[in-house]
């Protein structure tokens, strides 16, 4: 039971909804961390992943009147930011293909030669670039599950997949990247 | 049987196995020090990945809270604004268009020549309407060889 310091989410929503600011940003601090992970894992830790995690809850607020709290607000955001850190992925990719098709020549082997080089990185960075290196819909479970700690099944309602393909794709996603750690002699 | 071992394991570390499938596997890695590698390396790795979550910001509410809209800017046009961007550019596209091809045929823009009454004079007004008149009284007059009704 919650005491009366710490309101909930759904008590701070309809305080914001009727103009109180200070609710709105209780509501971030509380779930900021969760939403960076989640595109900082996705994106990276870059000054673009700032501006996403920023869009969501920018996104969120103009939807208060929307909400309808029939999903947590912590899974409801996460939906924004995975949503939003697929859409800037896509526009990342065609800058690239564009820049590449521009200077003729194939970007994607000079970004892969620059992540290979664990001299320059301490642990986390590796980990940090691995993860970088999966397909994005490897990416994402490997997030929801192993650094946010939802369950399969949360991870599974959440990105709207059976089960059975979170779990596979959990499992290869593993795979994968302590194959790339390896190479790395990290793992 | 190495690669159903490796399998189980992986899936042991996310999913609750069959009581066989974990007897089994239990068994495997009884007997299998690579299994028993790969499990140590793949809980290590886990730790590393768990790891990642970014320590709180202090100073991110403020800056969403910098970026949010003011209330008055989400009015009605804000609000179809955000709702739709493609189709609020899309509108604004065409009005534009359309003023434009008015300022290229009469190079000036002002209500009168947006409406299409620029040239029109009160004596004009006059004029259309006394004409409006007599077309309905011509109206109401029959032609001689219309045939009368009964």
């Amino acid at each position: 039971m919650r005491s009366f310091t710490t309101p909930s989410d759904i008590e701070l929503i309809e305080r914001a909804r009727q103009g109180n600011d200070a609710a709105f940003r209780v509501l971030v601090q509380r779930h900021e961390q969760q939403v960076r992970s989640i595109i900082i894992g996705m994106l990276g830790n870059t000054a673009e992943s700032d501006d996403v995690a920023q869009e969501v809850f920018v996104r969120f607020y103009r939807s208060l009147g929307d909400f309808r709290g029939e999903a947590a607000l912590s899974t409801y955001l996460s939906r924004i930011a995975i949503n939003l850190s697929l859409n800037e992925i896509k526009r990342r990719d065609n800058r690239y293909k564009r820049f590449a098709m521009l200077q003729g020549y194939e970007l994607q082997a000079e970004q892969t030669d620059n992540c290979v080089d664990p001299e320059r990185h301490d642990i986390r960075d590796a980990v940090q670039k691995a993860l970088q290196m999966l397909e994005p819909d490897f990416r994402i479970v490997i997030i929801l599950r192993l650094i946010d700690g939802y369950s399969v099944k949360e991870t599974a309602e959440m990105l709207e997949l059976p089960q059975g393909t979170v779990a596979s794709r959990l499992a290869r996603a593993q795979e994968k990247m302590k194959d790339i750690l390896k190479k790395w002699n990290i793992a | 049987m190495e690669q159903f071992a490796r399998n189980l394991l992986l899936h042991s570390l996310d999913n609750e196995l069959a009581p066989a499938d974990r007897q089994r596997l239990d068994e495997a890695l009884h007997t299998s020090e690579a299994l028993q590698q790969e499990q140590t390396e793949l809980l290590q790795m886990r730790e590393w990945v768990a790891a990642l979550r970014p320590e709180k910001d202090a100073s991110f509410a403020d800056r969403v809270m910098s970026q949010l809209p003011t209330r008055q800017e989400s009015g009605f046009w804000a609000d179809i604004v955000s709702l739709s961007p493609r189709v609020a550019a899309a509108c604004a596209i065409v009005i534009l268009a359309f003023l434009l091809s008015i300022y290229s045929q009469e190079n000036k823009i002002d209500s009168d020549v947006i409406i299409g009454v620029e040239d029109i004079t009160t004596d004009d007004a006059f004029t259309l309407e006394s004409e409006r008149k007599n077309r309905r009284n011509q109206k109401n007059v029959l032609p001689f060889d219309a045939p009368k009704q009964q």
